[in-house]
């Protein structure tokens, strides 16, 4: 578990610097408070689970701030991670060295894309699953995922749309 | 941490930690923004229903309604939070109104710098009715809407199209002719005719524009494309009858002309002209001025005075009548090159006939600050956008018989967003 508070100076905003044309300036400050936590465990040498979540409480502290809104733009105040893998090792019959199948949850809170906060970006909600498998004493690794299996609609960091449902293999090879 | 082993239970159990899960989610979710506040019902009297205020920071923007008493009619009818089914592009914080008042029961809002958008919504409900793009492939930026029929208008489009060719009407720097009530775009008027024996750098560059008589008249401010050089600014008449020039009225001397206005009995027009723009950002005051000509056959010059009378800064982009012999426009302060104000915004009210000047508003700390200038001068009523004072207002003046403004009050048009005002038109 980790906590941290985070104060900063010269936060950008726009002013209007001509008829017409706006550009950023350093007129303001904020504040971010948040707190971190990362834990994992395995049971029965079958089950894994992991959690990350991390909250934010990201404020805009400007004096003579405008807009009725004070929250930062672009910034989760809550983004949660847990994972869950089922795996099997050593089943040398098969030459597997490892075998599993996992889903990785992400929820990312709503938020908002101006400092006004009249644009909110939705509370998002994404499951991918993955399955791999080791063989040859780990010198062979096969990867198949879907990402995004709920086809849910996603945003990045800034608001753009990221790609629905998609499908994802990799193998590889090493030699030593 | 990961190690192995056995789960270890919390002490207020697995269903604690779901149910704190899920209320830690839902509260850390951000609030939604502030709902529209809806349309208004009061009819329209002879100076129209009153005034439309955009307040932006320039990232989102906020739409309120005030009647011409001042009273707000509604704090919030449209904003860059107003989700509807129509509504296909939501709205910028860039948002506009027309110069010419709007008095049918739908308003239009201009989305102008890389939206390109007009928005049309109903007054009377407050819901968005319909939209169209005005960009044709690229980023037109409209400046001014004027609609003479049900089923024709005018949008002037300030920026060129570089590559144009590619689809029909994709000229830019031009004036657009569209049908609201499809909506559709159906003709366009190529004002390069009205710069002809020019320097080809310079473009017509449309803004601002207002309707008399069965004609239009388009205000050219004529920058280069990267605005650092420009021809003297004129003003294009076009006949609507016909949608053809008839006229050229070049302002002699007068750069960087960007703000236009009809006098209450139509028979005159002002220009405010900000002069060349230079590479700090600001104006020069040689060739800006303020302009009066008056209608007829053909514009003709009745008085100018030079930006220099004004002090050290040039007219800004919005002037108004607030009589028939009286102006009210605003000036353009600049910022110093530590960024603080090296010369303030102001408003002024000069009499056409005697020159005399007088100051009405300064802003304090921030140039660009003071925005619109709007008059019903048939209600005797002024208003001035302020993005300033006490965090934003619009300022109420009214007009005394003699043409002065008296009786300031100050308007705080919403309460829930608190964007500043900087942009007025008339409903």
């Amino acid at each position: 578990m980790f906590g941290f508070s985070r104060f900063a100076s010269n936060l950008i905003a726009f002013r209007r610097s001509s008829f017409g044309a706006a550009r950023p300036f350093n007129v303001g400050s904020a504040r971010l408070l948040g707190l971190e936590v990362a834990a994992g465990a395995s049971v029965w040498s079958t089950v894994r689970a992991e959690l990350a979540l991390s909250t934010l409480d990201p404020r805009n502290t400007t004096e003579g701030r405008g807009p009725g809104n004070d929250i930062l733009p672009f910034q989760s105040r809550l983004v949660v991670a847990p994972l869950l893998e089922f795996y099997r090792e050593g089943l040398r019959r098969f030459a597997i060295d490892r075998l599993s199948l996992g889903a990785r949850f992400l929820y990312r809170s709503s938020r908002v894309a101006d400092p006004a906060g009249l644009v909110v970006l939705p509370e998002q909600r994404s499951l991918d699953l993955e399955l791999s498998v080791l063989l040859w004493q780990k010198r062979i690794a096969g990867r198949f995922r879907v990402a995004n299996a709920l086809d849910t609609k996603n945003l990045d960091a800034v608001g753009l749309p990221l790609q629905g449902r998609s499908f994802h293999g990799s193998l590889e090879v090493w030699s030593w | 941490m990961v190690g192995s082993g056995a789960w270890i239970s919390p002490p207020w159990g697995r269903s604690g930690v779901v149910v704190a899960a899920l209320l830690l989610g839902a509260g850390c979710n951000v609030p939604d923004p502030p709902g529209s506040t809806g349309g208004v019902n009061t009819s329209a009297g002879v100076c129209g229903r009153g005034v439309t205020v955009v307040s932006t920071d320039f990232q989102s923007a906020n739409v309120s309604l005030v009647d011409l008493d001042g009273a707000v009619l509604s704090s919030s009818i449209l904003s860059s939070g107003t989700t509807s089914p129509v509504l296909s592009a939501p709205l910028s914080g860039d948002l506009v109104f027309p110069t010419m008042p709007q008095r049918s029961d739908r308003m239009v809002v201009l989305d102008r710098f890389m939206v390109s958008v007009l928005t049309w919504v109903d007054v009377e409900s407050g819901e968005v009715s319909s939209q169209l793009s005005v960009a044709t492939g690229f980023s037109a930026n409209p400046q001014d809407y004027v609609e003479v029929a049900p089923d024709k208008a005018y949008i002037s489009r300030l920026d060129p199209n570089l590559d144009a060719g590619a689809e029909p009407f994709d000229g830019g720097s031009d004036v657009l002719i569209v049908d609201p009530s499809a909506p559709a775009i159906t003709g366009r008027i190529e004002l390069s005719p009205a710069l002809a024996g020019e320097d080809p750098a310079h473009l017509p560059r449309p803004n601002r524009m207002v309707m008399a008589d069965r004609k239009l008249y388009v205000l050219l401010s004529a920058y280069s494309l990267d605005f650092m050089s420009s021809a003297e600014s004129r003003i294009v008449t076009v006949d609507l009858d016909t949608d053809t020039i008839v006229d050229v009225t070049v302002l002699q001397g007068m750069h960087g002309c960007g703000a236009l206005a009809l006098s209450p009995s139509g028979d005159r027009l002002a220009v405010g002209c900000s002069g060349t723009l230079a590479a700090s950002g600001a104006s020069t005051l040689a060739d800006a001025g303020v302009v009066v000509l008056s209608r007829g056959e053909s514009l003709a010059e009745v008085t100018r005075r030079p930006a220099g009378d004004f002090g050290q800064a040039p007219p800004g982009l919005s002037i108004a009548f607030a009589t028939e012999d009286d102006l009210v426009f605003t000036t353009m302060g600049s910022f110093g090159g530590d960024g603080d104000q090296a010369a303030d915004d102001s408003v002024l009210s000069m009499s056409i006939e005697t020159g005399d000047v007088e100051v009405l508003l300064r802003s304090a700390d921030a140039p660009f600050s003071i925005g619109d200038v709007q008059c019903a001068a048939g209600c005797s009523a002024c208003f001035i956008a302020d993005a300033e004072t006490q965090g934003g207002v619009v300022h109420r003046f009214d007009v005394d018989a003699g043409g002065a403004l008296v009786n300031p009050t100050q308007i705080v048009v919403d309460t829930a967003i608190r964007l500043p005002p900087r942009y007025l038109g008339r409903f």
